[in-house]
């Protein structure tokens, strides 16, 4: 059952969940930027992710790139499909990237890039959950092409997804801050993550009981009795991650809502697989069908098996480097 | 070759030996270069100075000739021999491909041209007095700044 596109499918989702969880915190402060208060907060809260954000955005090219290489058919159905999002979050992403440079080197333009940091960070960001919400309702596929328009993506559910995926990068953001930050930052990291923690959890909710309405294929995944039993663990743990997380943000134990954050996100992630696979566009074309040549897959999958671990050794590194609280007065620029 | 099989020729003609030229025109440089430093003038002949100088925005040029020496070189086809570039395309929708690029070019007008000004800014202040190591150590734009605190960098 272990073929190569199944392999080059847990490869692809590896770099898509560790894509959302690393990119989802520093986008997290672009999205509550204006929230953070005076100006040592926002230096603050940049320098905190300044070394890690351009290395955390290399597993969105890994996975659009992977998705290139190895499911060539389901990158062709799904980029027109998702054209208008896709340009807009990488506009969004070139602004805000940018911002980062720009802000220091033009104090007397700052504001402007300010703006640009997080209007560029929530854009990205509602793009990648409309991306998501209009990949899981499914899109128009005639034999091995796209069939929809340029404007098919805008739906409730979909832009449900973008207003979901925001509160969740407001979360991963915050509780980054919280585990990071000192001072006035740290509390007002505290205020702001009880708030997008709620909100997250809401939506965590809501996303769970709307998804099984999408397809009756969904539902029965969910709610028939065998499978019942595989999938349960899943709303188990959400329910334990987010209790650990309300813990830790009441008792103020600053090192605890992050990782439990991440936690949730690996909880849908997972959730969201169930109720997929074994599609890669859902209800059209499945992992098998899309794949590559399996020469092609197995010829990639030496570079990747060589590449992915000197990947994630450096970004452990780099994490481990600039481990612990960000000191407020000495900054990445 | 049939001409329906042919690229534009011109573009392809031109774009190549500026390419070329802009990189022969490099090496001819680094050569005077070396022969200057050979007679340790290097530093304060201004002719080379200046030559320097004008060369700098060519490797732009040259960057661009070549890819339209490649782009326009592979037409009509997007993988040469195999597929056609009118049978590649994606089936998006003319608004949407011409929405995007307009946002492309005005994304990319303010974004390069706030780099354009910071990059003279720095270019017209030259090289911080005050920075340590000796020449052969170029100034670090980054690690000059990292010294400082956040936020007073531009002091």
């Amino acid at each position: 059952m272990i073929d190569l596109p199944t392999v080059w499918a847990c490869i692809l989702a590896f770099a898509v969940l560790v894509y959302v969880v690393l990119d989802g915190f520093d986008l997290g402060i672009g999205i509550v930027f204006p929230l953070l208060g005076k100006e040592e907060n926002r230096a603050s809260a940049m320098n905190s992710v300044a070394p890690v954000w351009d290395g955390n955005e290399t597993w969105l090219i890994l996975g659009g790139g992977g998705l290139f290489a190895a499911f060539p058919l389901a990158y062709a159905v799904l980029m027109p499909a998702l054209y208008a999002p896709m340009i807009a979050m990488i506009l969004a992403l070139i602004f805000r990237g940018v911002a980062f440079e720009y802000r220091w080197r033009d104090p007397a333009h700052r504001s402007f890039w300010d703006r640009g940091f997080h209007l560029g960070s929530l854009a990205a960001t509602c793009s990648q959950g409309i991306v998501l919400g209009t990949i899981v309702q499914g899109i128009d596929v005639e034999g091995r092409a796209y069939v929809g328009g340029w404007w098919d993506w805008v739906s409730p559910f979909s832009v449900m997804c973008g207003i979901a995926l925001t509160a969740g990068y407001g979360l991963l953001g915050t509780t980054w801050l919280v585990l990071k930050a000192t001072g006035d930052l740290r509390e007002r990291a505290y205020v702001l993550a009880r708030v997008a923690g709620i909100t997250t959890l809401v939506f965590i909710g809501v996303v769970s009981l709307w998804m099984p309405f999408l397809s009756p294929e969904i539902a029965a995944r969910w709610f028939t009795f065998p499978q019942l039993v595989f999938v349960l663990p899943v709303p188990t743990l959400t329910a334990v991650l987010a209790g650990l997380l309300g813990w830790g943000l009441i008792a103020r134990r600053d090192a605890v809502p992050f990782p439990a954050s991440i936690g949730l996100f690996g909880l849908c992630f997972a959730g969201l697989g169930i109720g997929l696979y074994p599609f890669i566009v859902p209800g059209a074309i499945s992992i098998q069908e899309a794949a590559a040549p399996d020469g092609s897959l197995r010829f990639m999958l030496v570079g990747a098996l060589i590449l992915l671990p000197m990947i994630l050794a450096y970004t452990a590194y780099s994490y481990w480097i600039f481990r612990g609280k960000v000191d407020p007065d000495s900054g990445y620029h | 070759m049939p001409d329906e099989d042919q690229p534009p020729v011109a573009a392809v003609f031109f774009a190549f030996r500026i390419m070329v030229g802009i990189g022969l025109l490099t090496v001819l440089l680094g050569l005077a270069s070396l022969v200057l430093r050979w007679r340790r003038r290097l530093f304060e002949s201004r002719s080379l100075l200046r030559a320097t100088v004008a060369m700098g925005p060519l490797g732009f040029v040259a960057i661009v000739a070549g890819w339209v020496t490649t782009e326009v070189g592979r037409q009509p086809y997007t993988v040469y021999g195999w597929l056609l570039t009118g049978n590649s395309a994606s089936p998006v929708d003319a608004p949407a491909v011409a929405a995007s690029l307009t946002a492309f070019v005005i994304v990319y007008c303010v974004v390069f041209g706030f780099g354009i000004w910071y990059l003279l800014r720095m270019m017209r202040s030259g090289p911080a007095a005050t920075e340590s190591g000796s020449i052969d150590k170029p100034r670090n734009l980054h690690s000059s700044f990292l010294k400082q605190p956040a936020g007073k960098a531009e002091s």
